[in-house]
């Protein structure tokens, strides 16, 4: 039974190269973007590289502070002060280790080439995991000391250095010459705490005007223990702030509001545009985002429906066969319905192999740097049971339909 | 003829309504591509307001609060900056143009108030960078020292504020109220009317604008950014001496200079990037959508066979059956127009989305209705070429 | 002989368009004994074809009892007619209605597919049935690069191959030539004699209705006789 239907399937699709072209089309083009968008999410929110470990930490990217009457109110990356003053404090963490994302120009050869240099403590390197080609991260001792060290990506030790080994050798820049200790692979953009070209310890920062600052440009990474301890840190992160006195910091401040998020808090944040509000806006992220798929599928899910019914009308005669010599109405409708599902897992194989190229292609144009896409099997299987919803549904209908056909007008093909 | 054909729509409306639907949702689709696209395209077109062709933008990140030293340090710089032989000029303009800095603030006029975004620019700048004058004058030396402070407003501020055709020169904006003694505000004079100042660049929607004076001689006061205009053009080597030069005298600052055009550059990529790629988007869906029709309709056309061969036997010639198919098409895809429309206006009446003004969503529409229109066309053209050549023996064999 | 294979009692068939009622069979009374061969005569639009489906149990009437070998079909569930047709019924039709996707192998075992028959008998079956109607060795060519006589030929095997005990044939002969017509004839007959299959078939060939064991004229939903 099946096997007759399976070659039916391959004959009627084969037969109706015109249709099929144009399901498949639909279907391929529908869940490339849909993979493509997939898969990009699913790359900042699991990342394989650095921040691979990430479901264990919070990062506090934001603070909001305001005097007594909240006239004067100011929103901003957190300023060191903020950092040693209250995160290092807290008890719940594992670790914490903080960072600041500075842009930097520096004359090489009488050019002016730009990096991003981010500025971290000894601990940022054990929370973010990168990942070395050659040496190391710099020591404590070597934090403390102010030592000149920095840890440079590979596009970097290949534009700078060609293809010898940075090692040991000196980079410069902010009027400062910094030795070469590591050499690590480069982490895409949107993983924006391991993301940089060249790192280096904060104690070496140009002034250190930044001591004193509540507000300022850094960010911090509250590691956990296990992903149980997460919401002891975050009652503990909330409590303190409530309770921690600014006045030994400043006597203009009278409230902080800051946040420890998780990876996907901090995506809705940034998408609601929530960054200060109390409550992330998560769940209405994501019920938007689910609308947002359910509307991009509406059309073509319409657009394949319609086919469908067009292509099972054009058969009314096989319908009337099948039916006069006894086929029970479930046997037609598991037959089209079967054909639907091959001419869907046909299209999503397509879908998944354009997306595939789409993702490459947007990996060289240079869209977003560093940019390296893994399809991971998480997704591959999401893939399957959507592109499957979609057969069922715009197939089930058409096939019910069909299959109620009666057997006399189906023979007379109308 | 119209009627007749209504009553066929009807008469199949199950698979019509699917149509229908479809087109419908496609006419939302192109609406709103193509009331983005004119909004971005109006906005493209608007005069920006100044030069930034051969200009460089210098910015400075001293770190903490500045201090009086570092205002010193600043003059200095500009100092060292003006003796330099092959630059033109150098000029303060505190919200660096094209980037994310923005001063906004509420200002009024007697009583009326607005939220203008503002920015200060030192004596000379706005001549030298080219701003369009309309009525009054630029700043300065003579405007220090007053208790007002000198601005400059544009066109849309001036409207607004003080109506269309007055001439808002010598008014003063943000009178010392008495209803609120104790919220300071600065006094401004408006000394002139600009044309505009679109600091963010070609895709800046916001409208009010104010430009005040920056007072070099006063040292209370940081700027962070500085145009300069070198005298021959962009070069690297003027870009890698001028770094050079500054970060010598300043090593603790974070320097940057780059050209205005880059940053131009930036901000058009940021907004047009998410454009291009929902636009793309966009276009398989609606190629996906021509295709659909043209397989269902062709199926059709194959499944009454009948009818149109009796048609054709009742004396309807194949023009008739031709322009028949497709008016029938377009009063279809017209319907689906009309039901779009209501969805799309929607948004307009709820102000979703701030650019969608009358002007935006009545132009929209026409296009969207137009490229839909034609788009069903193209889709019917041999669907209804094939309907035309049947024959009242094609419907005879049926019997 | 036990049941007929036919039994018609006072069938009528009313349909029903929007305000307008019309009789294609008015109180048909009919016995067709097993292993009789009977052609249904009459003009267009007698009835004759709703005749056939009510038989064939593709259409049910609107009054009247039907017996198909004895069993009484009135208030069986859609599933359970389908069953019937499958096990008992075959047809052939005027446009043969071969499935243009299917080779003609794959075509006659149609009917096979909804009995739980293992796939090697049940190619075994349609290439017998295939045999019997001279094809075999077209089994694996397409219904398009086949003549209209050897197409209708493929649909008779497709109507035998479950062996029914009855065989509907709806005007077999219409879009045929007369050569063609001869044979499809032939075949049919031989069936009748050999197997015993009874078969009930509509034609407007007098010539041809004289060869069956009985010709029933249809007039107006009316049986004439």
């Amino acid at each position: 039974m099946s096997l007759h239907t399976v070659k039916t399937t391959l004959r009627v699709l084969m037969r109706r190269k015109f249709f099929t072209a144009i399901s498949l089309f639909c279907i391929a083009t529908t869940l490339m973007v849909l993979i493509v968008v997939a898969a990009i999410v699913d790359n900042m929110l699991h990342p394989i590289g650095a921040e691979r470990n990430f479901d264990t930490v919070l990062i506090v990217e934001r603070v909001r502070m305001a005097n007594k009457e909240e006239t004067s109110v100011w929103s901003s990356p957190l300023g060191y002060k903020f950092i040693e003053e209250f995160i290092l404090t807290l008890k719940t963490p594992e670790r914490v280790g903080y960072y600041t994302d500075n842009s930097r120009q520096s004359l090489i050869d009488g050019l002016i080439q730009r990096f991003q240099v981010k500025y971290t403590d000894d601990q940022y390197a054990k929370i973010v995991e990168l990942d070395f080609i050659d040496g190391r991260y710099f020591t404590l001792d070597e934090l403390n000391s102010g030592q000149r060290v920095a840890i440079i990506n590979e596009p970097t030790q290949i534009r700078f250095f060609g293809d010898q080994s940075a090692i040991g050798k000196t980079i410069e820049f902010s009027e400062q010459r910094y030795t070469v200790i590591g050499v690590v692979r480069a982490e895409a953009e949107f993983n924006k705490a391991a993301f940089s070209d060249i790192w280096a310890p904060i104690t070496t920062f140009p002034s250190g005007n930044y001591r004193d600052e509540m507000m300022g440009s850094f960010r911090a990474l509250i590691k956990a223990a296990s992903r149980s301890d997460i919401p002891a840190i975050k009652a503990e992160f909330e409590q303190g702030l409530k309770s921690f006195d600014y006045r030994s910091v400043s006597d203009e401040y009278a409230t902080a509001t800051s946040f420890a998020n998780t990876k996907l808090e901090r995506m809705a944040r940034e998408f609601m545009g929530t960054e200060d509000e109390l409550g992330s806006g998560l769940a209405t992220f994501l019920m938007l985002a689910l609308l947002g798929v359910v509307l991009f599928m509406l059309l073509p899910a319409i657009n394949l429906f319609n086919l469908s019914i067009s292509r099972i009308m054009e058969r009314a005669s096989e319908i009337g066969v099948r039916k006069a010599f006894g086929a029970p109405r479930r046997a037609l409708v598991n037959q089209f319905l079967l054909e639907n599902i091959i001419l869907t897992l046909i299209g999503g194989l397509m879908g998944l192999l354009l997306s595939l190229l789409a993702l490459n292609l947007i990996e060289s144009s240079g869209l977003i740097a560093y940019a390296n896409f893994n399809i991971s099997w998480r997704l591959v299987v999401w893939t399957l049971m959507i592109t499957l919803l979609f057969a069922l549904i715009s197939g089930s209908y058409p096939a019910w339909r069909m299959a109620r056909m009666h057997p006399v007008r189906a023979l007379k093909g109308y | 003829m119209l009627m007749h054909l209504f009553r066929l729509i009807w008469n199949r409306k199950l698979s019509n309504l699917l149509i229908i639907l479809e087109l419908t949702l496609a006419f939302v689709v192109l609406y709103f591509v193509s009331a983005t696209a004119l909004h971005l395209w109006s906005m493209y077109n608007r005069p920006l307001g100044f030069e930034w062709q051969s200009h460089y933008s210098m910015t400075i990140n001293q770190g903490a609060e500045a201090s009086e030293s570092d205002m010193e340090r600043l003059n200095g710089m500009i100092d060292r900056l003006e003796q330099r032989s092959d630059i033109d000029w150098v000029h303060i303009v505190k919200q660096a143009l094209f980037q994310n800095w923005h001063w906004s603030t509420s200002i009024n006029h007697e009583g009326d108030y607005i939220q203008t975004y503002m920015n200060t620019l030192s004596d000379g700048a706005a001549e030298d960078l080219g701003v369009t004058l309309l009525s009054g004058r630029f700043f300065n030396e003579g405007d220090a020292g007053q208790a007002w402070l000198p601005v400059l407003i544009n066109r849309a501020v001036s409207e607004r504020l003080f109506g269309e055709g007055v001439d808002p020169l010598g008014q003063n904006i943000n009178p010392p109220s008495e209803d609120q003694p104790d919220q300071e505000q600065t006094e401004y004079r408006v000394i002139g009317v600009i044309e505009d100042f679109r600091q963010s660049g070609e895709f800046w929607g916001d409208e009010y604008y104010v430009l005040a004076r920056f007072d070099t001689s006063r040292n209370d006061t940081f700027a962070n950014s500085l145009v300069i205009r070198p005298q021959d053009g962009l070069s690297a080597t003027f870009e890698a001496s001028l770094l050079q030069e500054m970060t010598q005298m300043a090593p603790s600052w974070n320097i940057t200079v780059r050209p205005l055009a880059d940053y131009r550059q930036d901000r058009i990529r940021s907004v047009m990037t998410p454009i291009i790629l929902s636009g793309i988007v966009a276009g398989f869906l609606l190629l996906m959508v021509a295709f659909g029709l043209f397989g269902v309709l062709w199926q059709n056309v194959t499944r009454r066979t009948h009818e149109l061969g009796l048609r054709r036997a009742l004396g309807a010639s194949a023009a008739d059956i031709f322009k028949q198919i497709t008016i029938e098409m377009m009063l279809v895809a017209s319907f689906a127009i009309v039901l779009g429309t209501l969805i799309t206006i929607q948004f307009t009446l709820l102000g979703t989305f701030s650019s969608l003004n009358w002007m935006t969503t009545i132009k929209g529409s026409v296009l969207a209705a137009v490229v839909l229109l034609m788009l069903v066309a193209i889709c019917t053209l041999y669907p209804g070429w094939i309907a035309s050549r049947k024959q009242p023996a094609d419907a005879l064999r049926y019997e | 002989m036990s049941a007929p294979a036919i039994s018609l009692q006072q069938v009528s068939k009313v349909y029903q368009t929007d305000r307008v009622e019309t009789t294609a069979l008015d109180q048909i009374n009919l016995t067709i004994p097993q292993g009789e061969f009977v052609s249904i005569m009459g003009p267009s639009g007698c009835g004759k074809s709703t005749l056939l489906n009510l038989m064939g149990l593709l259409d049910a009437p609107s009054d009247g009892d039907i017996q198909i070998l004895g069993q009484q079909v009135a208030h069986l569930k859609e599933k359970q007619l389908a069953t019937i047709r499958n096990l008992k019924i075959g047809f052939v039709f005027q446009s043969f209605h071969l499935v243009p996707d299917l080779s003609v192998l794959d075509n006659v075992e149609i009917p096979l597919l909804y009995r739980s028959v293992s796939s090697s008998a049940r190619r075994q079956a349609a290439r017998d049935a295939l045999e019997r109607v001279g094809l075999k060795a077209r089994m694996s060519h397409y219904p398009t690069q086949l003549s209209g006589g050897q197409q209708q030929r493929v649909a008779i095997a497709r109507a035998i191959v479950g062996q029914p005990a009855i065989l509907f044939a709806d005007e077999p002969t219409g879009n045929l030539d007369s050569q063609m017509g001869k044979e499809i004839l032939s075949i049919l007959n031989d069936l009748n004699q050999q197997s015993g299959t009874t078969i009930v078939m509509v034609t407007h060939d007098q010539h041809q209705a004289e060869q069956t064991g009985r010709i029933i004229r249809i007039h107006d939903g009316q049986m004439i006789h």
